[in-house]
């Protein structure tokens, strides 16, 4: 028996703004923005509604007609993104995420649900320096940041 | 004997201490000018930041809240290290307020903020605003407050030199144009851009999610204070435009970017 699928609450720090929805993930130190039509999925996914259930509340919601491989869409991406408590396998009735991806995306006049991720750095030293006292230390800043791995020059910068 | 000072800057609490009289002293000098004097002394901990700092046999050590964090034998580079890791740990710590990695000019009675990480061409970018008239507010952090209004942190502004050596040098904002006193700014723009060669100009407006997503890598004090980050930035990219585009030469793009913001937010 399918489970009802159920938003992640512990360990995440939301933000509404009109339109989308900014969730921090403590755990991964993600961050994810979710368009319209995601966060409409993700907050009606408390575990108690069906798929065919969170299709209504699009209408009821007045965001548009939808269809059920719409709503798994965004599941799909909610569970990549560990945004749900539980694992739900996705039903695309035999279409691979691509196909359902273009035939939606052709036929849709509600927008795709999105989610836009990245990777916060990991501490905030790493987020804006490239400055050192050893060449040591030059390797442990984000590839591609600074100028050198490997060297501390003369002023005090990861750099040749 | 070991001995400590302790300092209170934005709301955040440092200890530096050493048993080497010499260099805490030194410590101290640079505290004082990384921070801008904008400190004072802290009477009782807990503190947020504690660094301890010792000299053996011509070779200089710094831990940071009781774990080492680097080591080096020649003191100038050791000291410009320290310097980065004081303001850097200020802007994590800080209270009520979000620091990003940022450069921010002030331009038509709003704040115009440019967050860049390191080697690309933020400060450059910075001085020709600057030059072009705008006022000068940092090439280092945006403090930004709960009301979404950004603060001035003018150091001298930090260039490096472009014979592939990368050596600092700086800039005294005052002999290019206006440098911001302590007046906050309402934000009007925030523009991510970075330099590429032969990079097109062609800014595109982001949506206020989309804006905080690309901000959130240069908050500092997002592992500490997450739930704080987040409402202020939305604070601003409410208020604000967000937009981006690569760009190239940076004389010519301080034109093009003050443009733009004249005909966005007229």
């Amino acid at each position: 028996m399918q489970t009802n699928p159920k938003a992640r609450q512990n360990g995440l720090v939301v933000q509404d703004m009109p339109g989308e929805v900014l969730v921090y993930d403590l755990d991964t130190n993600k961050a994810h923005c979710l368009n319209s039509s995601a966060a409409l999925v993700w907050r009606s996914c408390d575990g108690t509604r069906s798929i065919s259930d969170i299709v209504r509340e699009f209408a009821n919601s007045g965001a548009g007609t939808v269809s059920e491989d719409f709503v798994w869409l965004a599941i799909d991406q909610l569970q990549e993104n560990k945004l749900l408590e539980r694992d739900i396998k996705p039903h695309f009735a035999g279409q691979s995420r691509r196909q359902v991806l273009k035939t939606i995306g052709l036929a849709s006049i509600v927008a795709v649900p999105v989610i836009a991720s990245l990777v916060a750095p990991p501490s905030a030293l790493a987020a804006v320096s490239c400055t050192c006292s050893t060449g040591g230390a030059c390797g442990t800043y984000p590839a591609g940041q600074c100028a050198s791995t490997n060297n501390c020059n003369s002023s005090g910068v990861c750099a040749p | 004997m070991r001995r400590t000072l302790e300092y209170e800057s934005y709301g955040a609490r440092l200890q530096v201490g050493s048993s080497d009289e010499g260099l805490l002293l030194a410590a101290d000098e640079r505290v004082r000018s990384c921070l801008l004097g904008r400190l004072k002394p802290a009477s009782a901990g807990p503190f947020d930041i504690v660094i301890d700092l010792s000299r053996e046999q011509g070779t200089f050590t710094m831990d940071r809240n009781g774990a080492y964090l680097s080591s080096g034998d020649n003191e100038h580079t050791f000291f410009k290290f320290f310097d980065a890791i004081v303001r850097i740990s200020v802007a994590e710590y800080a209270r009520g307020l979000v620091f990003l990695h940022a450069g921010v000019v002030g331009w038509r009675g709003k704040g115009l903020i440019l967050p860049a990480q390191s080697f690309r061409g933020k400060s450059t970018l910075v001085m020709e605003l600057v030059r072009a008239g705008a006022e000068y507010y940092s090439d280092d952090f945006a403090i930004l407050d709960r009301k979404g209004f950004v603060r001035p942190f003018p150091r001298p502004i930090s260039m490096r030199t472009r014979d592939g050596k990368f050596d600092t040098y700086e800039l005294d904002a005052n002999e290019l144009g206006i440098v911001a006193d302590d007046h906050p700014l309402p934000v009007g723009m925030i523009f991510l851009t970075e330099h590429r060669p032969k990079a097109r100009w062609r800014p595109q407006v982001l949506t206020t999610g989309e804006a905080i997503l690309e901000t959130i890598p240069f908050a500092l004090p997002l592992q500490r204070d997450p739930q704080l980050c987040l409402k202020v930035l939305n604070r601003v990219a409410a208020n604000a435009i967000i937009a981006k585009s690569p760009r190239g030469e940076a004389r010519r793009t301080a034109r093009l970017l003050l443009d733009f913001f004249d005909r966005t937010l007229k």
